[in-house]
């Protein structure tokens, strides 16, 4: 087994409808998020959070993320997605990976950054 | 194209919804047929349907979370409730009051989904009759939910809650002298880690020394005995029944059985809010300098 990194992003503000719509999409994309047992997502008022695990890294859950982003102008979740600013933060300490995005409002893709070591 | 030919195209994808002429779309059967299709979604229906009653619940059954968009009206419809709840029993929060208090709801929401028992309203956790009914028939028929301390988990437990006759499949990989009990032994011996709070320590089965830190940003936490815990994955254990997390495991790479490190590592030890997970992370990242991180490529 590798090594689990611990990961989060937040999404907001979304509508109670968006949220829906989110964390339906999110689902469909559920193993990109959960390698090291269930993930979580937490709704709190307009905020969508994430909380997840990846392997080693977070890129499987940046990557789905971009994947909806970008799956098309029919999508209703492509579209809330990209009017909503996200930020997210994943570490694994044992290998020193620490990584950040970040995605303002109309944004179709995330920007990553990761720790200088 | 007519109506019979459109929902031949529908159902062989060989044309979309809205490639249709606004006629057709307009019509009940091609709706629920590029529904069922999933060729659309419940956005995408024409606003004449929203209150239909069919289409509802068509898309409802595509996909449960829909439910949550739905007017009140179609809220209290109980059929279309028990659509969204047989699929995922979370969708029991945006019930209406009045379903939240029916019992049979409420039992195929936690028969769906054991941690919509939050939802239950506090009215019905006073009715201990229905409470002990449900949670003894849910545990019968998910004998992994021992972490929920309803009953340890013993060898025939785990059997049952694999499906196998056997647990020789999760033994024997390590050069160590195991066998059903010692895994027995493991699986009990987690469950104890499971109880313990950050920072605690204290012995575990028969030779380890645990000590429990919450390694979101903690060291490397050496116990007696000579086996690492490098880092706890704090949260998983939080939201979802632990046999997820060991199914994950058990079906992850072999390298698993030795590195008993990253076994221990893989799940939760002891309550911490996903708030607090989220304060902690954030705080990190708040103290961090624009400096200290590069964009990828």
């Amino acid at each position: 087994m590798a090594n689990i990194a611990d990961g989060w992003l937040e999404i907001e503000p979304l509508t109670v409808e968006e949220i829906a719509v989110v964390k339906g999409e999110l689902l469909k994309h559920w193993g990109a998020f959960t390698y090291g047992g269930e993930a979580a997502i937490e709704v709190d008022s307009d905020k969508l959070t994430v909380i997840f695990s990846g392997r080693w890294t977070c890129d499987a859950a940046w990557d789905a993320i971009d994947a909806i982003l970008n799956c098309g102008s029919n999508s209703v979740a492509s579209s809330v997605l990209i009017n909503a600013p996200m930020l997210g933060l994943g570490k694994e300490l044992a290998s020193g990976y620490q990584a950040m995005v970040k995605k303002d409002k109309g944004g179709a893709s995330l920007k990553r950054y990761r720790k200088k070591i | 194209m007519n109506k019979e030919k459109a929902i031949e195209s529908l159902k062989t994808q060989s044309v979309s919804f809205g490639d249709l002429p606004e006629s057709l779309q307009e019509d009940k059967d091609i709706v629920l047929t590029a529904l069922e299709m999933y060729d659309i979604s419940f956005e995408d229906v024409p606003s004449v349907f929203l209150n239909d009653r069919d289409v509802t619940i068509c898309a409802v059954r595509q996909s449960p979370y829909v439910y949550a968009q739905l007017p009140e009206i179609m809220k209290q419809d109980k059929e279309i409730a028990i659509q969204a709840i047989e699929q995922d029993g979370d969708m029991l929060e945006h019930l209406p009051d009045s379903l939240q208090q029916d019992r049979e709801l409420v039992t195929t929401a936690v028969r769906s989904r054991f941690w919509a028992k939050k939802y239950i309203p506090d009215e019905l956790w006073g009715d201990k009759k229905f409470i002990d009914k449900l949670f003894k028939e849910i545990f019968e028929n998910d004998p992994f939910l021992f972490e929920t301390k309803v009953l340890p988990p013993t060898e025939e437990i785990l059997m049952k809650g694999f499906g196998c006759n056997s647990l020789d499949t999760f033994v024997g990989t390590t050069g160590e002298d195991q066998d059903s009990e010692w895994f027995v032994d493991l699986i009990n011996d987690n469950w104890q880690i499971s109880e313990m709070s950050p920072g605690e320590s204290k012995k575990v089965g028969n030779e380890v020394d645990i000590c429990c830190y919450h390694s979101i940003s903690g060291p490397v936490t050496e116990p007696a005995g000579g086996r690492q815990i490098l880092k706890f994955f704090v949260v998983s254990f939080q939201v979802e029944p632990i046999h997820m997390v060991y199914q994950q495991i058990f079906d992850a790479e072999g390298d698993l059985y030795g590195n008993d490190a990253m076994f221990y590592g893989s799940h939760g030890v002891g309550p911490i809010s996903e708030n607090d997970y989220c304060s902690e992370m954030m705080g990190d990242l708040e103290n961090t300098d624009d400096d200290d991180w590069e964009e990828e490529n």
